[in-house]
């Protein structure tokens, strides 16, 4: 099968599964608007954030030449997950009302991942090679991750309630649209600015001698990749919640359908195979004849799991 | 085929590491068409004067200059290209797309290849003998043909220098002596200006017109036959 058809088959595909986020549910009365209010911008934001946690997994493995390279290994999304641990825990002792603290705590997780980024930036002038900074940002994650179970050990009982269905993901934690224009403007900006990131990035897989040789400014472009990647899973994380194994699984689903590395089809096939997975996690996740909606963290683990043992066994890392 | 031309020179150049001074006061030039060995023993400063070169780290003191212009002043991916001993491994990537990969300097923003990119991408393939391979993936090569795809690469590049750091190291003695060979014909075919660090003093004597020796933190310009296995011990 050639490239144009495999992706005119992903583009059918993403539209099936579109018109199935919105038809499928535990409730099937279609005539009732409030359903379709709610069906529609959940399958968008399924859609965006899908394809935007796939995108940031793939700048990461390619800067980081590790297959198993993702934001919640550079401890971008621990950083994301400390901002909504301050938001849910202090705003009550603040006596920050309800009102305020949807916003507060998408600003909080947005400067978490924001914070972990910019340390990452900083030690990267520090650090020479790409897999030194991959260490780096595990042991932040460790550290970022200690804070946030200080904060739940002394937290109150209701807060520490909150946080963890926050900490389970989801892709309707928001439903008014113009409140998600604030999530997917700057989502798809960056979506759109990593097309013309193609180029580097493939240099980038050639490792960082040889990129240099080539005349690539490899500081500047690991300050670009990992602000991309900030912004990104800062801004998912904190509309849905950190979402686990999306982020490694799809760039490799994306290159084994291809049978390439080259970002010119892998960035495209990336998007469209994220966003098809973060829908039909979603799908998954409010099947027909469940009561309520399963985690989204729960769906996602059960799927992406099983991809990253086979990515280690299939590099032979064992 | 050596021309006179002067293309890399070092004036009075000192090279180290923030203030240990490896190797002091080089005065050396290479010529259009010469094949040069680096010479010396483990950690002398070889890979330290390939990376000042390439200015990935800043040189002590003196002076680096490719067609009579200071390094600083110039875009070396236009200039030199450079081949490295250890492998690269990218899942999906053909020898044409590594090849090709030559051309990156030299694209637009998007990498876009043009139709003569892709026919020297091609003849460079051919002129290394990698047409029957060229739709493997570069993952499934032996070391020997992997050295070969990246010497292509340099080749697309299209620089008039390329330095080699210790090419055939991991390879066995019939690849060794191929890729020794074909670096003599890419000096007199395409004459082209080719740098190579090595610990092999008879492939030296066979192709190479002068020795670059590192020894006693001092770098000299030797005649390969003047050479003997007593200045590595």
């Amino acid at each position: 099968m050639t490239l144009s058809k495999k992706f005119i088959g992903l583009v059918i595909l993403l539209v099936f599964l579109i018109f199935a986020g919105i038809s499928l549910g535990s409730v099937l009365d279609f005539s009732n608007d409030n359903i379709l209010k709610l069906r529609i911008p959940r399958t968008i934001t399924a859609v965006i954030c899908g394809a935007g946690i796939a995108i940031a997994g793939l700048l990461m493995q390619t800067l980081f030449r590790n297959p198993l390279a993702g934001p919640s290994v550079l401890g971008i999304s621990s950083g994301s997950t400390l901002g909504v641990a301050i938001g849910i825990f202090a705003l009550e002792a603040l006596g920050i009302g309800m009102f305020y603290e949807k916003f507060t705590i998408s600003v909080l997780a947005i400067l978490g991942a924001s914070a972990v980024t910019l340390l990452l930036l900083f030690v990267s002038k520090f650090v020479k090679h790409s897999n030194t900074l991959l260490i780096v940002g595990l042991m932040v994650g460790y550290f970022v991750s200690s804070i946030v179970s200080i904060f739940s050990f002394y937290g109150d009982k209701t807060n520490l309630q909150s946080f963890v269905y926050w900490g389970m993901g989801s892709f309707n934690k928001e439903s008014e649209m113009d409140s998600l224009y604030f999530y997917y403007v700057p989502i798809l900006l960056i979506l759109f600015l990593v097309f013309f990131l193609q180029k580097p990035l493939n240099i980038l897989l050639t490792g960082e001698k040889y990129a240099v040789s080539m005349g690539l400014n490899t500081s500047r472009m690991r300050w670009i990749t990992i602000t991309c990647t900030g912004i990104l899973v800062g801004i998912i994380t904190a509309l849905c919640g950190p979402i686990a194994f999306l982020g490694i699984a799809v760039p490799h689903l994306a290159r084994n359908f291809i049978k390439k590395s080259d970002h010119k089809w892998v960035i495209p096939f990336a998007l469209l195979i994220g966003g098809s997975l973060g829908l039909i996690c979603d799908i998954i996740s409010r099947l027909p004849g469940l009561e309520g909606t399963l985690p989204l963290n729960a769906v996602t683990s059960f799927i992406g799991a099983p991809i990253v043992v086979w990515i280690i066994f299939k590099n032979k890392m064992v | 085929m050596n021309s006179d031309t002067s293309i890399l020179s070092c004036k009075n150049l000192s090279i180290g590491y923030s203030n240990k001074t490896l190797v002091a006061d080089i005065n050396l030039e290479a010529k259009q068409g010469e094949l040069i060995a680096l010479m010396g023993l483990n950690g002398t400063g070889k890979t330290t004067l390939f990376k000042t070169i390439f200015k990935e780290i800043p040189l002590v003191s003196g002076d680096i200059l490719i067609d009579n212009r200071q390094i600083s002043e110039l875009d070396l991916q236009q200039l030199i290209s450079i081949v490295y001993t250890d492998r690269v491994s990218i899942f999906g990537f053909t020898v044409r797309d590594m090849v090709a990969m030559g051309r990156m300097p030299h694209t637009n923003l998007f990498g876009k290849l043009t139709k003569a990119d892709k026919e020297l991408i091609e003849s460079n393939i051919n002129s290394l003998g990698l047409e029957n391979i060229a739709d493997m993936e570069i993952n499934s090569l032996s070391d020997g043909q992997f050295q070969k795809v990246m010497i292509a690469r340099a080749l697309a590049q299209e620089t008039p220098i390329i330095m080699l750091d210790e090419p055939t190291a991991f390879l066995d003695i019939k690849n060794k002596k191929m890729i020794d060979s074909l670096l003599h014909e890419l000096t007199t075919k395409h004459n082209k200006t080719i740098i190579v660090s090595t610990h092999n003093l008879e492939f030296s004597k066979a192709f190479c017109s002068k020795v670059w020796l590192i020894e006693n933190g001092k770098m000299t310009e030797k005649s390969p036959d003047s050479l003997s296995e007593a200045n590595f011990l």
